[in-house]
């Protein structure tokens, strides 16, 4: 048997993931991407510009082609852990049409056959469409910035976990090499544990896929059918004739003829009570919006690619909840502590990387990689200071995709860094 | 304005009967009753209703539009115990909204033995259509219990026609629940900082506590409960039922009604953790104390009617039977409602749990009825016990281990080094109880300005004895937070009257988060309960870790190991303090995108928020 090697490239989109990995040994080589996206308010700069997304897709198709014995740029899998704008974006890109698939895979809610997945995934599209709707009519054709830094996220978190047409379309339906050739969906996890197994052309390479779970008390969990419902009727009910009465006109006070009939006391209770902030609660919208967003955080492919006993875990964004499935099993929990490789989870952002397991995670000398990139808004929140350093203090060398150079300490780690920050790739050698 | 047609003039009437639901729109509507809501009459009650003590604001912040305000002084509304409720007439929600709150701070009154008053002049605002939502809740920013109102869906059990719209303002339930937690935040303003996941459990369970009870207040109701279970008297069926039924349909009681009824089991409350679930377990115990009293109380009526068998005969009861079955069945949920309410002074001042509270309450009830001639207090601890309510670390559930600590050496606050003037604190307390005492006379600027003096005083006190309290000599402001005397009915009928102290001391060393204003507060607090000659009985302190424990060596021998004690446990409390912070922090989704701590966006209006369900 000869010496494998595993390749690492992160890309730096800016807030979002890519990353293009390479199994290799002298026999055979498999080649993956797991995500491409970028969050809207989170690009990458080169200097003063910022880099789009398609600079990154046009870099990933070049790098296929030029490793590409007759030219054609090839991928075994692209992997989409979940359908946030910030990991799958630049699958919306066309360029994607010249490459050669040969499977995709995509969490089990991604199915439009699978029965455990419909409800949820009809859940959090409503839940997105609705949020998007109430912050844009609180808005009237103002900017959403200008009511204020909650709302803002509201639409953010809306827009992030809105369907994502173009690049679902892309993933699910067909559209690599042209969609000429239907590629091969997988829908993971599989019911049947035995499909959860995927063995890899290289020799002693093999990946496992832990999550989403399909408990069905899962799948509730992270179902917000109430938060839904709460939306949807909000939105409805704003949206109904301003004129409409709840009760008979008799009783209600014309506008004109407030400062004679309301005596004065009570009109300045209201006023200090800044009543009129209530019509649309924002505390309560941006709540929702972000158990949303978690929810979907939470529906990420969850696996660990193991080469001969080395093992490199993939998380997606998975949040607390998410882990909390996969470390209650005590042979899933072997598989993702004391790997050569962690893709740092939600950017490095608390409990996206469950504290109490952060220092088991990595083997002494291993590395976590996290694709950040600084977004003002979260500046002091993502990533969380304590994550990192807790990977730090368990041996782990931490490679920020914004700043690369800075993790890799001084011993014979096998870093390399692409023109202006683009890429930092690991490659690891096993025996 | 009360018309003055009559000569000589007649006077004002003492009450005020006013017309709600029964318990709501949809239940009244079933049984064809209303409840008349007999509260204190109020001379000068403006159109709002705008009183003393509550200001209805009937405006709707979603429709931008105002509703006209009920006059209840107006000669046809006083004629029929105020308007008739209907769902379509929002004057009827202003009077019922109104009605419910003045009964239930009443309630308070008597329980607690002292009349009740916001802080300063403020009043409670109560706005019936606040917003379209599903939601009510009170918002102690806004000083305000907002209602919303929403449209029902085919889900809706209690609404009659699809699309109907609904109004939390006509729910009994809802109303006191939401009142009581403006109660509670007055009586204890710091219990808005969630320290430990009982101090909000607590909230929701007592707001509940009280809502259930409120069932209870009127007579005719019971009876018909009583008269129409035809049950064996002694299974209490009737009485859980109308704990039960309400509660639910209104959404509100529901999951904090959730064990009322079932079997205790001791491990529940160990193993529950969810605020919701640890208060519903509370709220269950307190129920089956009330029950084992009831059946207790009417063991000889049940005799009576049954010659001694036991077994009813056939047919109706006698409608003799009913009605004092009923009234025994109002008298203990007072009985019980009263022990837990007047609990209530002798609970810590930050960071409660339920185990402060089972000492608070048996601390309180011992204290006006050494003998429990009627076994009240037996029944309640021994309710809680069987669902695993006690303080942690006592080896008994004898009366000596759950009160609340004796000073370590005799503590006076008007001997010592620093003595306080409590004459003073208790003239004025004495002339605000009288209910013809003007308010002037009972809160003028001169009272004001002797109750800062006596506030200045104590400030001084609880510097001098500090280590005794539980407090940091050489760490943060140390305030007055609170102080009255109650005066509270005892054993003897006598009113017994105590001095209650809220003494707290931030801790801004030992907080965290750049923005002092925005970041979790953190406060040792003391409650010191004693006699009106100043001799303290109770201390109830919640220590933090001293900055100098080292400084205790120079203290006596007794308060030298005190000082250890109460060192050692502040030390832990901090710790209990950051793993639940940082619990809180794992469980929120905004955790991660926002700095301020989680903890911080625990408020009343999440708790209730439909998406928590």
């Amino acid at each position: 048997m000869s010496e494998a090697t595993v390749t690492i490239r992160m890309y730096n989109p800016g807030f979002g993931d890519c990353f293009l990995v390479t199994v290799a040994d002298d026999d055979a080589r498999w080649r993956m991407l797991v995500d491409c996206g970028v969050h809207s308010h989170g690009r990458a700069r080169v200097g003063d510009v910022p880099r789009r997304i398609g600079d990154v897709v046009g870099a990933v198709i070049s790098q296929l082609t030029d490793e590409s014995d007759d030219g054609m740029p090839r991928l075994d899998v692209v992997a989409a852990s979940h359908r946030h704008s910030d990991h799958v974006s630049g699958f919306a890109d066309d360029a994607w049409s010249a490459v050669d698939v040969g499977e995709v895979w995509v969490p089990f809610v991604e199915d439009e056959q699978d029965s455990d997945a419909i409800g949820l995934r009809h859940g959090l599209t409503a839940a997105a469409t609705a949020l998007q709707g109430l912050v844009e009519q609180a808005a009237d054709g103002r900017p959403v910035d200008s009511l204020g830094r909650s709302m803002a996220l509201a639409l953010d978190f809306a827009v992030n976990s809105g369907p994502n047409l173009a690049a679902a379309t892309r993933l699910v339906d067909g559209g690599f090499k042209g969609g000429a050739d239907h590629h091969e969906v997988r829908f993971l996890p599989r019911p049947d544990a035995a499909e959860n197994r995927v063995e890899l052309p290289v020799e002693g390479a093999v990946v496992h896929v832990l999550g989403p779970s399909r408990d069905p008390e899962y799948l509730k969990r992270m179902d917000p059918p109430a938060a839904v419902h709460w939306l949807e009727e909000a939105a409805a009910e704003l949206g109904r004739d301003e004129e409409y009465d709840i009760f008979d006109r008799m009783y209600e006070v014309p506008r004109d003829e407030v400062s004679a009939r309301i005596p004065v006391q009570l009109v300045r209770a209201r006023n200090a009570m800044r009543l009129a902030q209530l019509a649309l609660d924002q505390g309560a919208l941006l709540r929702a919006a972000s158990v949303l967003e978690r929810s979907v955080n939470n529906t990420s492919l969850f696996f660990v690619l193991d080469v001969r006993g080395t093992r490199f875990v993939f998380v997606g964004d998975s949040q607390q909840g998410a882990w909390e499935h996969v470390l209650d099993d005590p042979a899933s929990r072997a598989l993702v502590t004391g790997a050569a490789f962690y893709k740092v989870g939600h950017h490095g952002s608390h409990n996206a990387t469950p504290k109490p397991v952060a220092r088991e995670l990595i083997r002494t000398g291993g590395v976590a990689m996290v694709p950040v990139g600084t977004v003002k808004a979260w500046q002091d929140s993502i990533p969380k200071t304590e994550i990192l350093e807790a990977l730090h203090e368990s041996g782990a060398h931490v490679i920020r995709a914004d700043d690369p150079e800075a993790g890799a300490g001084d011993d014979d780690l096998d870093l390399h860094v692409g023109p202006d920050g683009l890429w930092s790739e690991v490659r690891f050698r096993v025996a | 304005m009360l018309s003055t047609h009559n000569v000589p003039a007649v006077q004002a009437p003492d009450r005020r009967l006013l017309r709600a639901f029964a318990f709501d729109p949809m239940s009244s509507r079933l049984s064809g009753q209303f409840l008349t809501v007999d509260i204190p009459f109020e001379v000068g009650l403006r159109p709002g209703p705008d009183g003393e003590l509550v200001q209805v604001v009937d405006y709707d912040a979603t429709r931008r539009r105002w509703y006209h305000p009920v006059d209840l002084d107006d000669p046809p509304v006083l004629a029929q115990d105020g308007l008739r409720p209907s769902e379509s007439d929002p004057r009827s929600h202003q009077q019922i909204v109104y009605a419910i709150t003045m009964s239930v701070i009443e309630r308070f009154q008597r329980f607690t033995g002292r009349r009740f008053r916001w802080r300063g002049d403020d009043r409670l605002r109560l706005v019936p259509h606040a917003f379209y939502g599903r939601n009510a809740y009170f918002d102690p920013d806004r000083r305000a219990v907002l209602f919303g109102y929403y449209r029902a869906d085919e889900t809706d059990t209690q609404a009659s026609l699809p699309h109907q719209l609904m109004f939390t303002c006509l729910s009994v339930d809802i109303i006191a629940h939401e009142v009581t937690h403006a109660i509670v935040h007055r009586m204890r303003p710091l219990f808005t900082i969630a320290t430990n996941s009982d101090v909000f459990a607590f909230h929701e369970a007592f707001a509940d506590l009280v809502a259930l009870f409120h069932h209870f207040l009127f007579t005719d109701i019971v009876e018909d409960f009583v008269a129409g279970s035809r049950s064996e008297l002694s299974d209490a069926t009737a009485l859980l039922s109308l704990a039960d039924e309400f509660g639910r349909s209104t959404g509100r009681g529901g999951p904090l009604r959730s064990a009322v009824g079932s079997a205790p089991d001791p491990a529940d409350f160990h193993a529950a953790r969810e605020p919701h679930r640890r208060g519903a377990i509370f709220v269950a115990a307190v129920f089956d104390a009330y029950l084992a009293t009831y059946r207790s109380q009417i063991a000889d009526l049940r005799r009576l009617a049954t010659g001694g068998s036991g077994v009813l005969g056939d047919g109706e009861l006698s409608p003799d039977l009913v009605h004092r079955i009923a009234a025994e069945a109002v008298k203990n949920a007072d009985r019980i409602l009263g022990m837990v309410v007047r609990g209530f002074d002798y609970l810590p001042a930050v960071d409660v749990t339920f185990g402060d509270v089972v000492r608070a309450v048996i601390t309180a009830d011992r204290d006006l009825f050494p003998d429990d001639r009627i076994n009240l207090r037996g029944h309640l601890v021994e309710a809680l016990r069987r669902r695993g309510i006690f303080p942690p670390g006592v080896v008994s559930l004898a009366d000596q281990a759950l009160l609340w600590r004796r000073p370590t050496v005799p503590l006076s606050l008007t001997a010592g080094e620093a003595t306080v003037d409590l004459g003073q604190l208790i003239l004025d307390s004495t002339i605000k109880l009288d209910p013809g005492a003007s308010s002037v006379t009972a809160a003028g600027n001169a009272a004001r300005e002797r109750s800062k003096a006596v506030y200045a005083q104590t400030v001084g006190w609880a510097k001098a004895h500090a280590v005794e309290l539980g407090l940091d000599p050489d760490a943060g402001r140390i305030r007055v937070l609170g102080m009255h005397v109650g005066f509270q009915s005892a054993a003897d009928g006598q009113p017994h009257p105590r001095i209650f102290i809220q003494i707290v001391q931030r801790r801004e060393d030992l907080e965290s988060g750049a923005d002092r204003d925005t970041r979790t507060q953190l406060h040792a607090a003391c409650t010191v309960i004693a006699n009106v000659d100043g001799s303290v009985a109770w201390l109830v302190p919640k220590p933090l870790p001293y900055t100098r424990p080292s400084s205790f060596s120079k203290l006596p021998e007794t308060l030298r190991v005190h000082g250890r004690e109460q060192h050692a446990a502040g030390v832990a409390r901090l710790e209990a303090i950051h793993d639940w912070f940082d619990e809180v922090e794992d469980g929120d989704p905004l955790a991660i995108w926002l700095d301020e701590p989680a903890v911080g966006r625990l408020t009343f209006a999440s708790l209730h928020a439909p998406e928590e369900d």
